[in-house]
């Protein structure tokens, strides 16, 4: 195995969401991966993940992307990681602009159809340490 | 049992782990990932060998403390900062649950991070965390571990 390998996954299942190909980017994601989205503070599985982004969908939102960068990618035999930063992006409808700058990590495992992720945490970066310990 | 043992124990830690844990199919991935937590309150300084014990060499982490991911080597030396400073500090695990396809096993739990600071008051911080790991002839490592405050998450109702 390789990153390499590692990184097309990831980079086939983030340019599946960015165009809006749900069944490829749900598809990537395994049944009982454990996700933690920031936007709920309760773990769910792919369907708990599928519901909440199903209540986003275009009946809310005009428009919105999630941008990842600065990934950094581990593998170890069958088993892959994945962390970096994320840029949640959007324009609800009838409201302005949204951003939300996150840090997250991915859990991935290879499968004999390839690279499937198994767990996915996105934690906005206002909720880490961020300020000068009190004195 | 001596009080130290007593608090190394997962069950004696307020947890529901234990033997079943052992028993459940994972190949001991809980009990991997509870040992990297599970040092006593009283002696700060074994969490960061019990911590990156359960490392892996390339190891990815995303710490509460830290606005930015870290190497293993970074981790290390945050947790090395960290050890002097603590009269007491210890993570409580909730909800502990593990998944395992083939060789990759998957751990999440809510967490309390909880201590005292030398010179000061308390401190509790509620999270979550989710480990990635790998499995070796030695045992479960992680090659990611993220840990991140429930202030990080979305509580407070959408605007109006």
């Amino acid at each position: 195995m390789s990153t390499a390998n590692l990184q097309a996954a990831f980079q086939a299942m983030s340019d599946a969401l960015t165009h809006g190909d749900l069944d490829s980017f749900y598809g990537a994601i395994l049944e009982n991966a454990m996700i933690m989205d920031e936007d709920l503070p309760f773990r769910v599985d792919r369907a708990g993940f599928q519901a909440h982004i199903a209540f986003h969908g275009p009946e809310n939102w005009e428009g919105f992307a999630w941008r990842p960068t600065d990934m950094r990618f581990a593998d170890s035999g069958s088993s892959g990681a994945v962390t970096g930063f994320a840029m949640f992006r959007g324009k609800p409808r009838g409201a302005g602009f949204r951003l939300r700058p996150m840090l997250f990590s991915q859990g991935w495992t290879h499968t004999a159809d390839g690279w499937r992720m198994v767990s996915w945490q996105q934690s906005p970066v206002i909720g880490h340490v961020t300020t000068q310990s009190p004195g | 049992m001596d009080k130290r043992d007593a608090i190394k124990s997962p069950a004696a830690a307020g947890t529901a782990a234990s033997a079943a844990a052992e028993s459940s199919g994972d190949d001991g991935l809980e009990h991997a990932f509870r040992a990297a937590f599970a040092t006593p309150k009283d002696t700060p300084g074994e969490i960061a060998a019990a911590r990156m014990a359960f490392l892996n060499e390339t190891a990815l982490v995303i710490d509460s403390d830290v606005p930015f991911p870290l190497d293993r080597a970074g981790y290390a030396d945050h947790l090395a900062f960290h050890a002097p400073h603590w009269e007491r500090l210890e993570v409580q695990l909730i909800e502990v649950k593990t998944a395992v396809h083939g060789d990759t096993g998957i751990v999440s739990a809510y967490f309390n991070q909880r201590g005292k600071p030398k010179d000061a008051g308390f401190r509790q911080r509620p999270g979550y965390v989710t480990a990635v790991c790998a499995r070796n002839p030695g045992g479960w490592t992680a090659i990611a571990l993220h840990m991140s405050p429930m202030m990080a998450q979305i509580i407070d109702a959408s605007p109006g």
